[in-house]
């Protein structure tokens, strides 16, 4: 059997459009057990900031280093699962190298709100909040519509929050904010 | 042209599972809902690409729950690139 050319360039737009939709569902897949995992640790660390606002340094520090590990045995197992031939190192380097974009980012964040004019409690949790919700908007550029969205809705809860909400606004953001990363993480893993 | 994967369904199954990363599988539930067909066709096509050693088809159990993942093989991912080339040769050969 013999084709002519534009039954082969549609069948090499059939094979795009599988491609991509598989490629899609890979990277939803891939982030979110990370929104998941953040989601769950912004709702524990600013609900533990509502309830004893002394000890919310600790509580930030603690469960950010946790997600940190977290985030670091996910990236692992994720690319131990895809690797050919499941070679162990490769993993292990995968993870080290989640591990240590999670570290740049949250140094950023301390030297940036270090230099920057002084900010109270709220204004703090605002601005590392919306840094993530912005990185997931700019991820979902290239990853897409649907983890752009999650970063859209994330930012506009936390400014609602920030605006709006005057009494404990540390349980708004855990519940909402880290809710609608929970939220978000369970979307991605939808077909 | 190898008209094994060159037929409809079946040119969309290789390329979805082309498309995974190194040795990933994809579940049979998440390939039917991926391509829009239904279970008995989508197990026709995924057999007609196992018994020609395309794809390798793992069932185990989950719990109670049976779990299918789907796989392209070495040769299936090499048969895979070789029909894309031929459909971009008669592109070419034509322009």
């Amino acid at each position: 059997m013999e084709i002519d050319k534009s039954e082969a360039v549609l069948s090499l737009a059939a094979i795009d459009a599988a491609g991509a939709r598989s490629t899609q569902l890979q990277r939803y897949r891939r982030f979110a057990p990370f929104l998941i995992l953040w989601g769950a640790i912004w709702l524990l660390a600013n609900g533990a900031s509502d309830l004893a606002p002394a000890q919310a340094g600790n509580v930030w520090l603690a469960l950010t280093l946790l997600g940190a590990t977290a985030s670091w045995w996910v990236g692992w197992r994720q690319s131990a699962a895809a690797a050919v031939g499941a070679t162990p190192r490769r993993g292990l380097d995968q993870g080290w190298r989640w591990m240590l974009c999670f570290l740049v980012v949250i140094t950023f964040q301390t030297v940036a709100i270090a230099v920057l004019p002084p900010m109270d409690s709220r204004q703090q949790s605002a601005f590392v909040s919306m840094f993530w919700t912005f990185f997931y908007m700019a991820i979902g550029v290239w990853t897409g519509w649907r983890l752009f969205t999650i970063g859209l809705a994330a930012t506009l809860l936390i400014l609602l929050g920030y605006y709006g909400v005057h009494s404990h606004y540390f349980l708004y953001m855990g519940c909402v904010a880290g809710g609608a990363l929970i939220a978000g993480g369970l979307w991605l893993r939808r077909l | 042209m190898n008209e094994l994967i060159h037929q409809p369904t079946r040119l969309k199954i290789m390329a979805t599972l082309n498309a995974l990363r190194g040795a990933a599988k994809l579940e049979f539930t998440e390939l039917r809902k991926l391509l829009g067909v239904t279970d008995g066709n989508l197990g026709t096509h995924l057999t007609t690409l196992e018994n020609a050693g395309y794809i390798e088809i793992e069932k185990t159990f989950v719990g109670k729950k049976p779990r299918t993942r789907v796989s392209l093989t070495r040769a299936g991912r090499r048969a895979f690139d070789a029909h894309v080339q031929y459909l971009r040769d008669i592109i070419h050969a034509s322009s």
